[in-house]
């Protein structure tokens, strides 16, 4: 007999129960979910739709009046040869703030995961960067890396080194925003990865060591396939953060020289707020999505079949 | 069930049915409708906006608004919460006095997200480069029939400041903060190297000195230290260079870096910054390392006065030097900020118009004068007390004031095309950093410059 059936055989009194029960059900999600979801539709998808609605008109932001252009935006994106310079700098930067901060965060946490001393105030000092305004970290850089009379101008000089030139020769600035990104996120990095490494097993180590593993083996064998979520999980948010990177930028270098540090998120700032090509703008915006929405699938699709879950 | 990534999804989401299909569809075509539903009119062409309002206006009919909205970029300072407080008290006009940001950019960022809604300021600061973006979007109103109702003596507003809000026969904003570019140098390095306590005349002679001033500098510093690369300044004392040899990035809105004058210039950038003979270097913090001594000269607004002279004691100010036309041609442009009124309503307009009135007022612009570091904006402010008294205390205020005789409008190419500030300066770079001929590189952004005028201004005219 079908669940139907059953169900149309219930007497009607336990049928309006359980009626009532849905209801009361759907209502407690609607209390509990509701305003969550209202947030998110007005704060998130809202303002996506109407970026993506923006992208299709020719408008200046502030501007009462639009022109509809279908998909003309995104041609003259993609027929602009600047495009495939601004693409080229944010996969580098991606890559190499990705790469270098996991790697390096790793080294960290493997560190601080020692019994050392002083090594809560080490941990504390390694964090506070990320906990800092991107703004502020910037003109605090600009003083050290300044080529002129820069701290590490100084430093490099007791080397009897010169200081590159940071703000004016290629690929110096990338460089440099680079290093201050590492810098700023490595704490956060390290504080992820320690939280992973205190929770492998003691007794898987100790099992491999019995069995002869030296500490590169336990490492490689049975450490960092544990950390496989954590890692997967750093990459993501990593790259996402890394993809929408601004305030660096904006306070270091402003996108130059020769636009060797205009990524694609702050080609939407310069076109939409300092052009006021909203509709422009937009469209550089909607793009930025479908390629975070792509990187993330071919992330979530290949990588996560190498992370070994508990 | 549990996901490959430990989400636990359910049923429907898996394997969804034709049913939440459909629900999926209803919500994007309800997103669809819903920013179908907000923002811009879809149109053929802009309208007037507020202008079409004031335009229309007769002013000895309205009422002034009880209350307006003022952005300012020193909406913190003490002086403008000041001005403010008199002017309510002296109307009765309340003011919500809110903030635009700590730039330029900010405050057209602040202004242009706040346009068309219920926090739209009425009246608002604009930069030389950003109130004719606010024109073309149709969010200010030309002010000339509301000042001349209000009876404020715009003759007595220094021409060039004034002038350079003029479009299309109308005035679109009134001087508030505004500076211009000065040179200034180091009295003891000038010492140093056998020159007289004077700016040089033209470019030529600076050339000339640069020798000498190089020798008794440190082996990394320069004869002139410029701002690092990027929006505003590279831009802004390149049109000075240029106007002092005759040439212009544009003439209204026709480009005329081709001619054989804008070349020279190119490439007498060129020439200060690469080669054997280089007499120039990019600063990065550019008053910390002309005070440190590695500069005999730079270039900097005229609110730098005050401070520079805290930081270098032996500081010279003089006026921007000249080239191949004569002395006594305008060859300075101004810059700064500007008020534009923007509310949405005649009462708010003409309760905005008042504000204006009160805070350019002769006495107020030398207030504002002397307290910001900024140009008195009217003839009238450099005869008051407050200004006299500001000059006697500090000489090199005077400088300045001297050499508002020689300035002129800005270039539409600089000021008013929106982003054309930034498309110069990231050409100039090419001359500078990469030490490129200026020939190709002015044929590039003319073309760049057409672009941006068929994209961003024509569709508006």
């Amino acid at each position: 007999m079908s669940s139907h059936a059953l169900s149309s055989a219930a007497p009607p009194g336990r049928r309006t129960a359980r009626r009532k029960k849905l209801w009361r059900n759907i209502g407690v999600f609607a209390l509990l979910a509701g305003p969550n979801l209202a947030l998110l539709l007005i704060f998130t998808y809202r303002p996506m739709f109407l970026s993506f609605y923006y992208s299709m008109l020719n408008w200046n932001i502030g501007s009462d009046f639009a022109q509809f252009i279908g998909f003309g935006n995104y041609v003259e994106w993609f027929n602009d040869p600047e495009s495939a310079r601004i693409v080229a700098t944010t996969l580098l930067y991606t890559v190499a703030t990705v790469a270098g901060g996991m790697a390096i965060g790793l080294a960290l946490a493997l560190a601080l995961n020692r019994k050392l001393f002083g090594r809560g105030i080490v941990r504390t000092v390694t964090f506070a960067p990320y906990v800092l305004s991107g703004i502020a970290v910037g003109f605090l850089w600009m003083y050290i890396f300044n080529p002129n009379i820069g701290l590490l101008r100084t430093v490099l000089g007791w080397l009897g080194l010169s200081s590159p030139p940071w703000f004016t020769q290629q690929p110096w600035p990338l460089i440099m925003i680079i290093i201050v990104t590492l810098w700023k996120h490595i704490g956060y990095v390290a504080l992820i990865y320690l939280a992973g490494l205190q929770a492998v097993p003691q007794d898987l180590r100790d099992a491999a060591a019995l069995d002869g593993a030296g500490t590169w083996r336990v490492f490689r064998a049975i450490v960092l396939p544990l950390l496989g979520p954590i890692t997967f999980f750093l990459l993501i948010t990593l790259t996402l953060s890394a993809l929408q990177s601004f305030d660096l930028i904006r306070s270091m270098t402003n996108g130059g020289p020769l636009g060797s540090t205009k990524t694609l998120m702050y080609q939407v700032y310069v076109e939409g707020f300092q052009i006021g090509r909203g509709g422009y703008g937009s469209a550089v915006a909607t793009i930025l999505f479908v390629i975070l929405l792509v990187v993330t699938a071919i992330q979530m699709k290949f990588v996560e079949r190498r992370v070994h879950y508990q | 069930m549990r996901s490959r990534s430990g989400l636990i999804l359910p049923e429907s989401l898996r394997q969804p049915s034709r049913r939440s299909l459909l629900q999926l569809g209803g919500l994007g075509l309800g997103a669809g409708f819903l920013a179908a539903c907000s923002g811009p009119s879809v149109g053929s062409s802009d309208g007037g906006g507020n202008a079409e309002t004031a335009a229309g206006t007769d002013w000895s009919t309205i009422e002034p608004a009880e209350q307006i909205t003022f952005m300012s970029l020193q909406q913190g300072t003490e002086l403008e919460q000041e001005l403010v407080a008199e002017f309510t008290a002296e109307t009765g006009i309340a003011i919500n006095h809110v903030s635009g940001g700590g730039s330029y950019e900010e405050l057209a960022q602040n202004f242009r997200a706040s346009a068309g809604t219920s926090e739209q300021p009425d009246v608002a600061q604009a930069s030389d480069v950003f109130w004719f973006q606010y024109l073309t979007s149709g969010n200010t109103i030309p002010v000339d029939g509301l000042l001349e109702h209000l009876e404020v003596e715009v003759d007595d507003f220094q021409e060039a400041l004034y002038g350079d809000y003029e479009f299309d026969g109308q005035h679109w904003a009134v001087p508030y903060g505004r500076s211009t570019p000065m040179f200034y140098y180091n009295k003891t390095v000038w010492e140093s190297a056998g020159l007289p306590d004077r700016g040089p005349d033209t470019w030529t002679e600076f050339q000339e000195w640069s020798p000498q001033i190089q020798s008794v500098l440190p082996a990394d510093g320069a004869a002139m230290g410029w701002s690092a690369p990027g929006p505003s300044n590279t831009a802004w004392f390149g049109q000075s260079i240029l106007w002092a040899h005759d040439a212009a990035f544009s003439h209204e809105w026709e480009w005329s870096l081709d001619t054989e004058e804008a070349l020279w210039v190119g490439n007498f950038y060129r020439d200060a910054f690469n080669g054997p003979d280089a007499w120039s270097k990019v600063a990065v913090d550019q008053a910390a390392e002309f005070a440190a001594g590695l500069y005999g000269a730079i270039m900097g607004s005229t609110g730098g006065i005050v401070s520079y002279r805290e930081m270098l004691p032996t500081l010279g100010v003089a006026f921007m030097p000249g080239g191949t036309i004569p002395a006594d041609a305008p060859r300075v442009p101004t810059g700064g900020n500007g008020l534009t009124i923007s509310g949405p309503t005649p009462e708010k307009q003409l309760a905005g118009g008042m504000l204006l009135r009160h805070l350019t007022t002769p006495e107020n612009s030398a207030r504002w004068a002397v307290s910001t570091g900024y140009m008195p904006t009217r003839k009238a402010a450099i005869e008051t007390e407050t200004m006299q008294a500001a000059i006697a205390e500090v000489p090199d205020r005077q400088i300045p004031i001297d050499q508002l005789e020689i300035t002129k409008v800005q270039d539409y190419a600089r000021a008013l095309l929106p982003g054309g500030d930034l498309l110069i300066s990231e050409h100039f770079e090419r001359i500078i950093l990469s030490g490129e001929d200026a020939e190709p590189v002015f044929a590039d952004l003319t073309n760049e410059l057409q672009r941006a005028f068929e994209q961003n201004v024509e569709p508006h005219l």
